[in-house]
C-alpha cells in the first residue's frame, strides 16, 4: 500500500522528495490516530453523527494520498451510519484500522 | 516571473492543510493554513489574498456559513469547496456552491496540475476584477475631479453685470459636459454671448468644451468690437475646430453681442436651437429669427464660410428676456420615450415667464418638465436666461457670494435702499435682521457641506407700498416643501437649518420656500 501511496503522490500531487513524503505519511498516520481513537469512542457510546464526521474525515485524506483500502474502509464505515446498519460498525472499524495499522 | 498568489486554505483536518502546503510548495504561492475557520476570517480582514480553498464540513459550522461571513469582508475572492462529500441526484451540492458568482468545486481527491490550473485561473481572474475595480474608481475620482473643475470654469449660476443679469442651470449627464455657456463684457454695455453644445459627451466633450472656453477667452481678448462680428467669430472658430481639434468634435453654437445700450442683440446660430425672447409687455413669445438665417455646426466642413448676411440684428424691449439651451433639453425624455419638442417648451416658458422671479426661470422650467415626466436625460442639458440689466426704480437686485463680508456689504446696501425708498428706518432695520439671519445662518450652512465655489444667492428686494417682498434664489442644501405645505411647516423646516428662526419669524409676515430642480427660492413679506 506504502508503494502505491508514493506512486499516487508522485503522479498526482507532484510530490517525490522523500522527506516530504515521510512527513506527510506521518501527519497521516497521526490523523488516522486520532480519529480512530474517536471513532471506538463514538460506537462505544452510540454517537452515530461522530461515527459517520470522524470516517468521512478519514475518507478525505486517503482520497488526498491514493490511499485507496483505507478510502474504501473508512466510506464503507460512512455509509453504514448513513443507511442505519450501525450493527456493522464494529466490525468496519477492526477493518479500517488494520489497513492503518498496516500502512506504518 | 509569475505572480506569487496568496492563498487562505481553511480545513479543520490539520493534514489536509499539510498536503495542500506540500503540494503548493512553489516560489509562485504563499499559502496560510487554518483549521479554526474563524481565526481564517481575522487572516482575511487584515490580509489580502487571491484564492480561498475552503472544506464543506468542518465540524460544528460548514463551508457554507463560513461563505457567508467571508462575502460580507469580501464579496468577489474565489472560494473554491475542496470536498470529499459526493452530490447527491438532485446535485444539491453544486448548486448550492454555484448560488454565489465567485464560488467552485473541486473534489479533495485532486489532481496537483488540476488544482494549480484552477487556482491560477480563479485567481488571475481575481486579480484583473480588482485592476479594473481600481481603475474605475480611479476614472471615478477623476471623473468626479473634472466636473469640479469644470464647475469652477462657469460662470456662476446667476450674475449681475453692469447691464446684463441671468441665471442658467447646466446639468451634465455623465460628471462633465460639452455644453458650454459664457458671457464677456466687452464694454459696459455690450456683452458677449455664447452658447454651444459640443458634439457627444462625456469627457471629450468637456475637454473640448474647455479648448473652446480657453480659445474664446483669446480670442476676445486680442479682438476688437468690430472684429467680433458672430460670422467673422464663427469663422476663426471653424478653423480652430478644424485645426486643433483634428475635425473630430463640431459644435453647434449661437453666438452674439448684447447690446444693452441699443438694445440690440446681434447673432448668427450655427446649427443651434434658436433663442427664445419673452416679452413681458406683449405675453407672448417672439420669433427673433423668421428668416431662418444661419449656418451650419461649427467643425462641419473646413471650408464652410459663414457670412454677414446671414447674422441677425434683433431690436428688444428693456424687460424682454432671452432663453437660449442646448438641444439635450429637447432629449429629455419620458419613459415611454416622447421627448420634449419645441411647442411644449415655448408654451412652458412664456407660462413661466410671467412671474416675475427671473432668476429661478431655467429651475422651475425643468422642475415643470419632470413633474409632467420628462425625466430621463440622453445628453447634457443647459439652459441660461439673461435680460438687461434695467428694473424698476422699486427693485433692488443683489448677488451676493455667500461668505461674510460680502453678505455683510450686501445687506448695508439693501438696506440703504430700503431706506432710501419707504423713508422707514424700523422696515429697513427688519430687513436687514432678516437678511442678516437668513443668509448667515441658512444659506450659509446650507452651502457648508456642499462642494460649490460657486456658493452664490441673488437677493431681489421689492417695495411695494409700505410692504417689502424680500425673495432669495440660492443653491444650497435642499430641503424639500411642497408647494401646498403650510407656512408652520415652511418654519419647522427653517427651523432645522439654522438658530435665527425666531428673529425671522417674528420679522416676516409669511414666508415661502420652494425648491426647483436645486434652487431654492425663499419669499418673505415683511411691513
Amino acid at each position: 500500500m506504502l508503494n502505491k501511496i508514493k506512486q499516487y503522490m508522485a503522479a498526482n500531487l507532484g510530490i517525490s522528495d522523500d522527506e516530504t513524503v515521510k512527513m506527510l505519511i506521518d501527519s497521516f498516520n497521526e490523523s488516522c490516530d486520532r480519529h480512530l481513537e474517536s471513532l471506538q469512542r463514538a460506537i462505544r457510546s452510540s454517537d452515530w453523527n461522530s461515527v459517520r464526521v470522524d470516517a468521512h474525515t478519514i475518507k478525505g485524506c486517503a482520497a488526498n494520498i491514493g490511499a485507496d483500502e483505507i478510502f474504501a474502509a473508512s466510506r464503507a464505515l460512512e455509509n453504514a451510519v448513513k443507511e442505519q446498519n450501525t450493527q456493522t460498525c464494529p466490525a468496519l472499524l477492526e477493518q479500517l484500522t488494520a489497513l492503518c495499522r498496516n500502512l506504518k | 516571473m509569475a505572480h506569487l498568489y496568496k492563498i487562505l486554505a481553511i480545513d479543520d483536518e490539520k493534514f489536509n492543510l499539510t498536503l495542500l502546503e506540500a503540494c503548493l510548495k512553489d516560489q509562485n504561492y504563499f499559502i496560510r493554513g487554518f483549521t479554526e475557520p474563524l481565526s481564517a476570517v481575522g487572516e482575511l480582514k487584515k490580509n489580502n489574498f487571491d484564492v480561498i480553498l475552503l472544506d464543506v464540513m468542518l465540524g460544528p459550522v460548514n463551508g457554507f456559513d463560513i461563505r457567508k461571513i467571508i462575502r460580507e469582508i469580501n464579496p468577489k475572492i474565489p472560494i473554491i469547496f475542496l470536498t470529499s462529500l459526493v452530490d447527491d441526484i438532485n446535485s444539491s451540492l453544486l448548486t448550492k456552491i454555484s448560488d454565489d458568482q465567485y464560488s467552485y468545486y473541486m473534489n479533495k481527491a485532486f489532481d496537483h496540475n488540476e488544482l494549480i490550473r484552477r487556482i491560477e485561473q480563479v485567481g488571475s481572474s481575481y486579480r484583473k476584477l480588482i485592476e479594473a475595480d481600481d481603475f474605475y474608481r480611479q476614472i471615478e475620482n477623476d471623473l468626479n475631479l473634472a466636473g469640479e473643475v469644470q464647475s469652477i470654469m462657469l460662470p456662476r449660476w446667476c450674475f449681475q453685470d453692469s447691464s446684463l443679469i441671468g441665471s442658467f442651470l447646466y446639468i451634465p449627464k455623465f460628471r462633465v459636459s460639452g455644453d458650454v455657456f459664457e458671457y464677456f463684457r466687452l464694454t459696459d454695455d455690450k456683452f458677449f454671448v455664447l452658447l454651444g453644445d459640443i458634439s457627444g459627451h462625456g469627457v471629450q466633450a468637456a475637454l473640448c468644451m474647455s479648448a473652446i472656453k480657453s480659445f474664446m477667452k483669446m480670442l476676445i481678448s486680442e479682438s476688437t468690437i468690430d472684429e467680433l462680428a458672430p460670422h467673422t467669430v464663427l469663422n476663426r472658430m471653424n478653423r480652430f475646430f478644424i485645426d486643433e481639434l483634428a475635425g473630430e468634435h463640431y459644435m453647434t453654437v449661437l453666438i452674439g453681442i448684447f447690446d444693452t445700450q441699443n438694445n440690440k442683440f446681434t447673432f448668427q446660430s450655427a446649427g443651434h436651437p434658436m433663442f427664445l425672447c419673452y416679452s413681458p409687455a406683449a405675453k407672448e413669445i417672439k420669433d427673433i429669427n423668421p428668416w431662418k438665417k444661419g449656418g451650419m455646426p461649427v467643425g462641419w466642413r473646413f471650408n464652410f464660410e459663414y457670412v454677414k448676411d446671414d447674422n441677425v440684428e434683433y431690436a428688444f424691449n428693456d424687460d424682454d428676456i432671452f432663453m437660449g439651451y442646448t438641444d439635450g433639453l429637447l432629449e429629455l425624455c419620458k419613459n415611454n420615450d416622447d421627448a420634449v419638442d419645441n411647442e411644449l417648451f415655448a408654451r412652458l416658458f412664456s407660462e413661466i415667464a410671467l412671474e416675475d422671479s427671473f432668476f429661478s426661470l431655467p429651475y422651475k422650467l425643468m422642475n415643470f418638465l419632470s413633474q409632467i415626466g420628462y425625466e430621463r436625460a440622453n445628453d447634457d442639458t443647459t439652459l441660461a436666461v439673461f435680460r438687461k440689466n434695467k428694473i424698476a426704480d422699486t427693485v433692488a437686485i443683489e448677488i451676493i457670494s455667500l461668505d461674510m463680508e460680502q453678505i455683510s456689504k450686501s445687506i448695508v446696501s439693501l438696506y440703504d435702499f430700503a431706506l432710501e425708498h419707504t423713508g422707514n428706518e424700523a422696515l429697513s432695520t427688519k430687513i436687514e435682521l432678516l437678511l442678516s439671519e437668513f443668509l448667515n445662518n441658512i444659506v450659509f450652512h446650507g452651502y457648508k457641506n456642499r462642494k460649490n465655489t460657486h456658493a452664490v444667492a441673488a437677493v431681489q428686494l421689492e417695495v411695494i407700498n409700505n410692504l417689502i417682498k424680500l425673495t432669495v434664489f440660492d443653491r444650497g442644501q435642499p430641503y424639500k416643501i411642497s408647494e401646498y405645505a403650510t407656512l408652520e411647516d415652511c418654519n419647522e423646516q427653517l427651523t432645522a437649518n439654522g438658530r435665527g428662526l425666531a428673529i425671522i419669524q417674528s420679522i416676516a409676515e409669511t414666508i415661502q420656500r420652494k425648491h426647483y430642480s436645486g434652487l431654492n427660492e425663499t419669499v418673505f413679506y415683511v411691513k
